[in-house]
């Protein structure tokens, strides 16, 4: 419990800081720290010593030893995309998931699976928030319910906050679809597990997604709503290289924003993660860049490649050879994300 | 039959000072009695309402300390008899007319009584109200008993007639607070009818000629009271220590001469009209005192006056020292109470104070340090204050720019102390909250980012700070005005405001209703409930995140006056099931810091309870559990 | 009364009453010729605060509004750990007091600052300050009687009731009606007949 402090320390490290990564794993049932439009806020002084805001939290400090004993069962893999078992190609074959989807629609294909095989029994998702850029948490239990929440969100929602609210309800397997850092949070949860909370075995699927950065929700919903003068904001893409712009739906119309002008939005919190690919997840699902309509799929763990097998196995997915020269790009892409966020 | 207002002359009561006051006042016959309450004063006014009807006169709780002033000079300089009443803090509001009314002078009696709070017990400051009638040229009064307190109601008023202008007294919180034997005086069967002379112009300018009126009147309430019997002298003709003590100062010291077997040895002379002085009196105790020690509460007003009196006496007098706050031998502030007059006895004359046995005594040293736990001031159960401060707090941490609070005066000043989370900043006058608030909003042009809010309760908006809103309001500050409207006057007894639909002395009354004030300036004005914790802390932010003055008005009922009005609007209970207590990871977020005094940590269980003999069912600490273990259910 | 000044305080929490049961005291002992002053500390009336009333009673003078240290003659006390402030301050080996048990838990015990004292430590320290001490389940006793605001009056009565203090129901009762209002006088007379029968 040494490297465990409370909620004085976390603001001490890491918000006060700016560093906070709005992962919302410190927020949910907590009456001290709470979430407002984007900000993680601390209300009032609580004297927990070893609390589970810090504790939780990806950006106090993080074991990859630890982590990757208990995932993987071996030492950490610190280089390339980390550990895993196979790289695929893969996209949805339910025509209304592939349509809805940014990518390919695997991480609505991979949850529709899990919940329908049993595998859990909930999850926690982030929505859209209508009108709005960011998202927020959302526990689903249908499958209509996580068809709903497809789509990238380009800022940080807190969505783990409903963590607690599945808990409470007294899901016992929960899956969880996640940013690298909230991969982190979940992991150090099981670790940890401060209340006994059999947080190991209530999360028995993390599907992260890959990330190589997110917007402050707060600032960057003040830049389009001031700076750019947007008001119902809609669909936010980032359409392959070389176009280098952000394209906002808003109000019947798209407008492309130069990256330049929105990186400074970035979350500090971001620019120190070396996770690109969300190592320690069960199964990471990415963009495929230069195959439209297709993901990249990370499987890692045997509950990674279990969620896969059902989704094959029930037909609502299609996976395709991933070539080795794009698997060398993907782990160089990794391996700069770890440098920058090194230096 | 109400108690002051009894016709039994000769019959004993047990009465409160400020009672005493109310009755000396109906025995000198007044026809009007005004004054905005203000603690130790609040209960002459009140009790004087409470017998309005029945004896036929006018009394009114006005909107502030001037205006009950220029409402009670009205009456006198009519011709009739009227009195008004206020707090020391009250005295500095009233002071611009009374500064100016003192050289006009009046037709009938005006008698004001101001009410001073040694120790602050419950003011902002224990400031000495005795100083101004020097500048003012008007007489003073002191009581020091509770029967003396109502004649010397009666007396002022004679001086009052008798030199056409105001005579103060002043009370203190151990004469206006305690109680004693009053026999009751007779009752005045007739009132003048009230008629302006027009053939006279009360204007105080020139002071030319007007001053010199003042000071022609000052010396003729001189002679008046030269030989009055609130003067007293006890002990030896030549005493080797002679007492000079006015106010609470005399039965303190008197007792503590008996208790110390003094009374062949120190005299004590009583001063019941301290300005102007009876200066004879005085002087002939001057000459077979070799030592005088002064006794009065705050200010050496009485000690300065007599120095002043022996200087300009020095050639006939013999050598004489002076003890008091000038020679460090008294306090120079806060109250004085028995213990402390024994000890400066005890010590000057060389005798022992009595004392308990050793073994007794360190009982008692232990009782005090171990088994009496401070009791620090908290709001009652169920104020809605505790409520709209923690809504406050949070919408400034969601804010998150470190927006200040400007406080104010009334319960809520108790905001500066954990109770109401620290949140405000500064506390000084009534209203004040509200104009500091509107300079600060002012300095966003010199880069100040931190948004402003002026907390005030209903009465002190009336009270004060409506200048200050429209002073925001005209120079475009940028700041959120929050009033605290519970509906009463609590801080000092749930007397009424112009906001009350009903008056002091019981009637109907038009209410000015706050927000339709607001309305009518084009303020942006928003009304919450701040029992509504979320959706109250989430306006004040969206409220501040607005520019130029606008206005939140926090309504709901003090939780006393709603004890008074129903039963509890919830029965509140703690499911002990649901109470994770110290396992919870809240870190007893209700006792911890939300407080409420109906709420209690049980510490061999370690979880949370209801204590049903305090709770005020309110209800609200329902939402701030975050594992929904509090329940409250309609009672 | 054996002793002239007669020194009662009634202390207890704001809130409690305490102002109010120094009144009916002090308005029956008037009536029957006595001096009596009552001094109040109640700044912090309602607001969870410590509040004591002095009593002087005599039957020649008029005494002062507090008393000097170690002169309390009798302390009626609303709440245990208050008897404990009072009798260090004022009380001297001759003290009897009359105690409410319950505590009222002062806010700074409540939020955890400080902790509240074990009850029968507590009892044992007012044990060896007073001559004669009796603890009674006052706040029980007026829940019972419908409103915990009466243990005030139920204290007085077993206080009356044990000689200490020369009330009777009837005195008391023509206080209530001249003092407080008419209407008042059933449940507060039940109150005070509900202490003195404590007594026995």
């Amino acid at each position: 419990m040494d490297q465990i402090h409370g909620l004085d320390e976390l603001s001490r490290r890491v918000l006060d800081k700016g560093l906070c990564a709005s992962c919302g794993s410190c927020v949910g049932r907590c009456p001290y720290v709470t979430e407002f439009k984007g900000r993680t806020v601390v209300l009032h002084r609580c004297t927990v010593e070893h609390g589970r805001c810090f504790a939780y939290c990806p950006m106090t400090f993080f074991d990859p030893e630890a982590a990757s004993r208990m995932v993987f069962g071996t030492r950490a893999e610190a280089s390339g995309i980390g550990r895993y078992e196979d790289v695929k190609a893969s996209r949805a074959t339910d025509e209304t998931v592939a349509e809805a989807a940014q990518g390919g629609g695997t991480v609505t294909s991979l949850l529709i699976a899990a919940l329908n095989s049993g595998m859990i029994d909930s999850a926690v998702l982030t929505s859209s928030i209508p009108g709005e850029a960011r998202g927020r948490g959302f526990v689903g239990t249908t499958v209509a319910e996580i068809a709903s929440c497809s789509g990238s969100k380009f800022a940080g929602s807190h969505s783990l906050s409903v963590l607690r609210e599945a808990l409470d309800q007294g899901r016992s397997r929960i899956g969880v679809v996640a940013l690298p850092c909230q991969v982190r949070s979940l992991r150090k949860m099981a670790l940890y597990d401060l209340k006994q909370e059999k947080l190991r075995e209530r999360v028995p699927l993390v599907i992260g997604l890959f990330c190589n950065w997110a917007f402050s929700p707060r600032q960057f919903a003040e830049f389009l709503g001031k700076e750019l003068g947007l008001g119902h904001i809609g669909k936010i893409d980032i359409p392959p290289p070389p176009a280098q712009v952000l394209e906002v739906e808003t109000q019947g119309r798209t407008v492309s924003v130069p990256l330049d002008l929105v990186r400074p939005m970035i979350q500090d919190a971001c620019r120190v993660c070396p996770d690109m690919t969300a190592e320690f997840a069960d199964v990471s699902v990415g963009m495929y860049e230069g195959r439209p309509g297709w993901n990249t799929l990370v499987v890692r763990t045997a509950a990674g490649a279990g969620v896969v097998g059902e989704a094959l196995a029930a037909a609502g997915l299609e996976t395709d050879v991933f070539p080795s020269e794009n698997l060398e790009h993907l782990k160089e892409a990794s391996e700069q994300k770890r440098t920058r966020a090194a230096q | 039959m109400a108690l002051i207002s009894k016709d039994d002359p000769g019959r004993e009561l047990l009465l409160m000072g400020n009672e005493a006051v109310a009755r000396g006042a109906l025995e000198a016959g007044i026809s009007v009695a005004a004054a905005y309450p203000g603690n130790p004063s609040s209960e002459i006014i009140g009790s004087l309402a409470e017998v309005a009807e029945d004896m036929g006169i006018y009394v009114e709780w006005s909107v502030n300390e001037k205006v009950a002033l220029e409402v009670a000079a009205a009456a006198a300089v009519s011709g009739l008899n009227a009195l008004v009443a206020m707090k020391q803090n009250g005295l500095n509001v009233a002071s611009d007319f009374l500064m100016n009314l003192n050289l006009t002078g009046i037709r009938g009696g005006l008698v004001l009584v101001v009410c001073d709070d040694p120790s602050g017990i419950s003011s902002t400051n224990e400031q000495d109200s005795r100083i101004l009638v020097k500048s003012a040229d008007l007489p003073l009064l002191e009581p020091s008993t509770f029967h003396e307190a109502k004649d010397m109601v009666r007396f002022a008023f004679e001086v009052s007639r008798e030199i056409n202008n105001v005579c103060m007294i002043r009370s203190v919180t151990r004469i206006s607070h305690a109680r004693g034997n009053v026999t009751l005086g007779p009752l005045p069967s007739a009132r003048p009818k009230p008629h302006f002379d027009t053939n006279i112009i009360l204007s105080a300018l020139p002071a030319s000629l007007t001053h010199p009126t003042a000071h022609r009147r000052f010396r003729q309430a001189k002679r008046l009271l030269a030989d009055s019997t609130f003067n007293s002298y006890q002990g030896p003709d030549t005493p080797e220590l002679l007492v000079i003590t006015c106010g609470s100062g005399y039965l303190f010291s008197q007792e503590a001469v008996r208790l110390l077997g003094l009374e062949s040895r120190v005299g004590l002379l009583k001063i019941g009209t301290t300005w102007p002085l009876p200066e004879e009196l005085i002087l002939s105790r001057l000459r077979d005192a070799g030592r005088v020690l002064f006794i009065e509460e705050v200010d050496p007003f009485l000690e300065d006056n007599v120095l002043e009196l022996f200087a300009e006496h020095n050639t006939t007098l013999p050598k004489v020292s002076f003890l008091g706050k000038k020679s460090g031998t008294v306090p120079d502030l806060g109250e004085l109470s028995p213990g402390l007059i024994i000890g400066i006895l005890a010590d000057l004359m060389k005798v022992s104070r009595p004392h308990a046995d050793e073994a007794y005594s360190s009982t008692a040293t232990d009782a005090l340090r171990n088994f009496a736990p401070a009791r620090s001031l908290a709001f009652c159960p169920g104020c809605p204050h505790r409520a709209s401060y923690w809504a406050v707090k949070k919408a400034l941490a969601l804010d998150g720019r470190d927006g200040v609070v400007f406080g104010d005066i009334g319960c809520y000043a108790l905001g500066v102390l954990a109770t109401g989370f620290h949140q405000s900043k500064t506390l000084h006058a009534m209203g004040s909250g509200t104009g500091m608030a509107s300079g600060f909003g002012m300095l966003g042009r010199f880069g100040a980012t931190q948004p402003a809010i002026a907390l005030c309760g209903d009465s002190t908006f009336y009270h004060a700070a409506i200048p200050a809103l429209l002073n925001a309001l005209h120079h475009q500050s940028d700041l959120l005005m929050i009033i605290l409207d519970n509906s009463a006057t609590a801080m000092t007894g749930f007397q009424p405001h112009p906001g009350s639909s009903v008056n002091a002395m019981g009637s109907q009354a038009p209410a000015v209703v706050i927000e339709d004030l607001c309305t009518s300036l084009g303020l942006k004005t928003v009304i919450g409930d701040p029992f509504d914790l979320d959706e109250s802390a989430v306006t004040i932010y969206e409220l501040l995140q607005e520019s130029g003055t606008k206005v939140l008005i926090l309504r709901q009922m003090c939780a006393l006056v709603g004890a008074k009005k129903g039963p509890r609007r919830y029965t509140v209970t703690v499911d002990q099931d649901k109470c994770l207590g110290d396992e919870c990871g809240c870190d007893r977020f209700c006792t911890r810091v939300f407080r409420c005094p109906g709420l209690n940590w049980d510490v061999s269980l370690k979880k949370a309870r209801v204590d049903e003999a305090i709770c005020a069912g309110c209800g609200v600490c329902a939402d701030i559990c975050p594992s929904h273990a509090i329940v409250r259910e309609r009672a | 009364m054996k002793k002239d000044p007669f020194n009662v305080v009634v202390t207890g929490v704001g809130g409690q009453g305490n102002v109010l049961a120094s009144l009916l005291i002090g308005a029956v002992l008037v009536d029957r010729g006595y001096k009596v002053t009552i001094g109040e500390t109640y700044g912090a009336s309602q607001r969870g605060g410590s509040v004591m009333s002095h009593l002087r009673i005599s039957r020649d003078r008029q005494y002062g509004p507090l008393m000097p240290p170690q002169q309390a003659d009798l302390v009626i006390a609303l709440e245990p750990s208050e008897a404990a402030r009072i009798l260090g301050q004022f009380g001297n080996p001759e003290t009897v007091s009359v105690v409410n048990s319950r505590p009222v838990y002062p806010v700074d015990v409540i939020s955890g600052d400080i902790t509240y004292p074990d009850l029968d430590e507590l009892k044992e320290k007012i044990r060896s300050l007073s001559r004669e001490s009796y603890f009674l389940p006052a706040t029980e006793k007026a829940l019972e009687l419908g409103n915990p605001i009466l243990s005030n009056i139920v204290l007085i009565g077993y206080a009356a009731g044990a000689g200490l203090l020369p009330i009777d129901v009837d005195g008391l009762e023509k206080a209530i009606a001249e003092y407080l209002s008419p209407e008042k006088v059933p449940i507060n007379r039940e109150a005070f007949l509900c202490g003195m029968n404590m007594v026995r």
